[in-house]
């Protein structure tokens, strides 16, 4: 009992685990070291049942309209995580009868004169993952200033 | 740290008893410096630290008779009425006045008919949206994040007119704003609309036994807390406003036209330790037959208020019997007694000849002027008055023996029976009460009256609701004459009971409050329900009244409602939960509670809104809870109520 204590102790310590070697490799790093450290304590994890770390986390949400001004706009966002917060300018709301686990569908509208054009960031999620964070993003709709419907792509940014 | 979720139970006790001995190893007492001034700051534990809910260890501030520096500094309310539903913002600021990182916890009260629906925190200029979760789930996410060091808010309901907010790790200096925003219908009685905020939670007694309380604590005589509220009021009544006043506080009034109104608090009344009241009266067939109608996708939902024509009041009344029953606990001790007593003198001095009364007190224990109802001469109404002013107040509100002393007094059965609570209703147990009023009522009816300045609505109304008659408030600073004569004028006129709606057509379900109250002249009911289709329609509601059936016709035009209002999902899912939870909140119950809850997005007692700010981790060890106090409501007397000689 005594050694399994001290091994969950040695287990608990924070060390480098796969999603550290995920996000390296995003950056542009070699994450091979650290995919190697993680695994090295893998065995003792499964062995005494150790979860993952709950971790904190934002994801950015971009939404490119190309040429056109970006007034509204409403995407569906998947993961493996937990949404914990979202913001934005303006604070994007979200459907609370299609928020199910890790998928939520948020919208926002802006007023502005001149709504911005290109690639812009809509959103920035608050996430608490656990494990390798996997996201999908699509896009429901968008429109232009007056309501015109304007065909866009969104995306996840990076995460950190 | 990993979290380790250890097969084996032995280590997990062990470990957590690691954390418990941690924070018993911290000073009893440490002095912290704050603008140069020396405050003593009290550490005290209560539970243990690992999964400690808002009730964890906290610190206090003492200090002698002068303004205390507590993390809620400000609350600012912005309401948009329309016709006779509230939009209303209520944006709490949280600072950190101490050197070290800190947690704030704050006890507050809404409305208890409340939808609360949105909740944004704020960080300098980053808003962030929180999202609704199971209330578990909340609570966990939480406690992850403050343990992590990250911001996190958490909006929990301890009953539907009481909330928790914690707040984490806020920085020394710092200040994060919760922005809470909820909906609402307003009451309308006589033709009088009225708007209310409650801007604090009363003293609650709970009896010997009862685990259930919310643990509020309370500013001492001898401490000024500095925080404040400011609130404005819009209004568009819909009709033009005859007349409008606060009977609570002094406001300024701007009216840009016959049916609008601005109120803003006066600068000189915000202390928060009294209910905001607004009245204003339209024409009084103005509401007689308002309907809110708000399509969506996959349907619609409507509001429909509904009243008897004032054509029932022509149906001779049956003799009465009045039970009228009177708190003489600590918490009403000085002016809310004295209100009490007016007020029921009033009442006594209103009574027929043909009726029959009885006065009955309880705190401890109740005790009745005699023991069977007394004919209404004006010898016994004067003794009765005689009787009433001899009371005195001291002791808890054992409200059981109360209703159990006034619902199984002997009753004559020849006679429409009344029975009067008239109580600030300051009691932890709500839930427990209203299910003894229900299974105790028989054939009578509860009319109550709360007193005082900061009332418990919930238990109030609904004790009203269950016993199928209606409820009325008197502040300290208004005359009890109102709520009297309102009073008599319901027992002077024959409810409609047994409510059946012909819908003519229209498709319409899960139809709320259910099963509908009782209808009364003067008192409309606001019923929510969803509906398909588009039509106008004659809607034909009877009911029972002295012994024959009667009928109104009521004209509904869903086409052009004179209301369209994004909160009516809301607000009927709201009124959903209430009749769910009234069931008793059964497993079943809760389990559909918790389902509309989630898919509404609303605060229940089953679901809670958290936000968490992930982009930044703050540094140190996670902070030291701080307990922000609550002022003791105008009126009631700290000493009688949570100091020495409350049991």
């Amino acid at each position: 009992m005594l050694l399994t204590a001290i091994l969950a102790g040695v287990v608990s310590v924070r060390r480098p685990d796969i999603v550290d070697a995920y996000r390296v490799a995003l950056a542009g790093g070699d994450p091979e070291p650290v995919a190697r450290a993680s695994v090295q304590t893998m065995f003792l994890a499964v062995f005494l049942g150790v979860t993952e770390e709950k971790r904190f986390a934002v994801v950015d949400v971009f939404v490119d309209s190309g040429d056109a001004p970006l007034a509204a706009w409403q995407v569906e966002v998947t993961a493996n995580a937990r949404i914990v917060g979202m913001e934005g300018e303006p604070v994007p709301t979200y459907d609370p009868a299609a928020l199910q686990g890790g998928r939520i569908v948020l919208a926002a509208f802006s007023t502005a004169e001149k709504p911005p054009k290109g690639r812009v960031r809509v959103a920035r999620l608050h996430m608490m993952e656990a494990g390798l964070p996997d996201y999908a993003v699509k896009l429901v709709a968008a429109a232009a200033p007056g309501g015109r419907r304007i065909e866009a792509k969104a995306e996840i940014g990076g995460t950190r | 740290m990993k979290h380790v979720k250890m097969g084996l139970g032995l280590l997990v006790a062990a470990m957590a008893g690691c954390a418990v001995r941690l924070h018993e190893a911290v000073p009893q007492g440490v002095s912290r410096t704050l603008r140069g001034d020396i405050l003593v700051i009290e550490r005290s534990i209560r539970g243990t630290a690992a999964q400690d809910g808002p009730r964890g260890g906290e610190l206090r501030v003492k200090t002698p008779e002068r303004e205390v520096p507590l993390p809620l500094k400000h609350t600012d309310v912005k309401a948009q009425v329309t016709i006779l539903v509230g939009s209303v913002t209520v944006t709490q600021q949280y600072h950190n006045p101490f050197a070290e990182r800190i947690e704030a916890v704050y006890v507050f009260p809404l409305p208890e008919n409340a939808a609360v629906r949105d909740f944004v925190m704020t960080i300098g200029e980053r808003k962030i949206r929180g999202i609704i979760r199971e209330r578990e789930e909340a609570q966990r996410i939480y406690h992850e994040a403050r343990r992590q060091g990250y911001a996190a808010s958490l909006l929990t309901q301890d009953r539907p007119n009481i909330f928790t907010q914690a707040v984490a790790n806020i920085e020394p200096g710092k200040q994060i704003d919760v922005s809470i925003r909820y909906f609402h219908t307003l009451k309308v009685a006589e033709g009088e609309v009225e708007f209310w905020f409650p801007t604090v939670v009363g003293p609650r007694f709970n009896p010997a036994g009862y685990a259930g309380g919310v643990p509020v604590s309370y500013v001492r005589p001898d401490e000024i807390s500095g925080n404040d509220i400011a609130l404005e009021v819009d209004v568009d009544a819909g009709v033009p406003i005859r007349r409008l006043e606060s009977p609570s506080h002094v406001v300024r009034v701007e009216r840009p036209g016959p049916t609008r109104a601005k109120v803003t608090l006066s600068a000189n009344d915000r202390i928060p330790n009294k209910d905001f009241v607004l009245r204003w009266r339209v024409a009084d067939d103005a509401v007689r037959a308002a309907l809110a109608a708000f399509r969506e996708e996959h349907g619609g939902y409507f509001m429909l208020v509904v009243q008897p024509p004032a054509s029932l009041a022509d149906i001779p009344p049956q003799p009465r019997e009045m039970v009228f029953v009177l708190d003489c606990s600590g918490s009403m001790e000085g002016e809310p007694l004295a209100t009490a007593k007016r007020a029921l003198e009033r009442c006594l001095r209103r009574l027929g000849p043909d009726d029959t009364f009885q006065v009955i007190r309880f705190s401890d224990a109740a005790s009745a002027m005699g023991d069977r109802p007394i004919p209404a001469t004006p010898e016994n109404v004067r003794r009765a008055i005689r009787y009433v002013e001899g009371l005195q107040s001291e002791g808890g509100t054992m409200m059981e023996y109360g209703i159990r002393a006034a619902l199984d007094f002997p009753a004559d059965p020849g006679r429409y029976r009344i029975v009067s609570f008239m109580t600030d209703g300051y009691i932890g147990n709500d839930r427990e009460i209203l299910g003894l009023v229900k299974a105790r009522l028989g054939q009578a009816r509860v009319f109550s009256f709360g007193i005082g300045s900061s009332v418990n609505r919930y238990l109030l109304e609904g004790m009203a609701r269950v016993g199928r008659g209606v409820a009325a408030f008197v502040g300290l600073d208004e005359s009890s004459e109102r709520a009297v004569d309102e009073l008599y004028e319901r027992v002077e006129r024959p409810a409609l009971s047994d409510i059946r709606i012909d819908w003519g057509g229209m498709e319409v379900e899960d139809v709320c409050p259910s099963p509908l109250p009782d209808l009364f002249v003067g008192r409309p009911v606001v019923m929510f329900g969803r509906f398909k289709g588009r039509r106008c329609v004659t809607v034909r509601v009877s009911g029972t009244v002295g012994g024959a059936r009667r009928e109104f016709a009521v004209e509904v035009d869903l086409d052009a409602p004179a209301l369209r209002h994004e909160a009516l999902g809301c607000l009927w899912a709201r009124a959903k939960i209430e009749d769910l939870c009234e069931e008793g909140c059964e497993e079943e119950a809760a389990g559909r509670v918790k389902r509309l809850a989630l898919e509404y997005g609303l605060v229940s007692e089953f679901t809670s809104f958290v936000a968490v700010d992930s982009s930044e981790r703050t540094a140190g060890e996670h902070g030291t809870r701080v307990v922000q106090p609550a002022l003791m409501p105008k009126g009631v007397k700290y000493e009688t109520t949570v100091g020495e000689r409350r049991p």
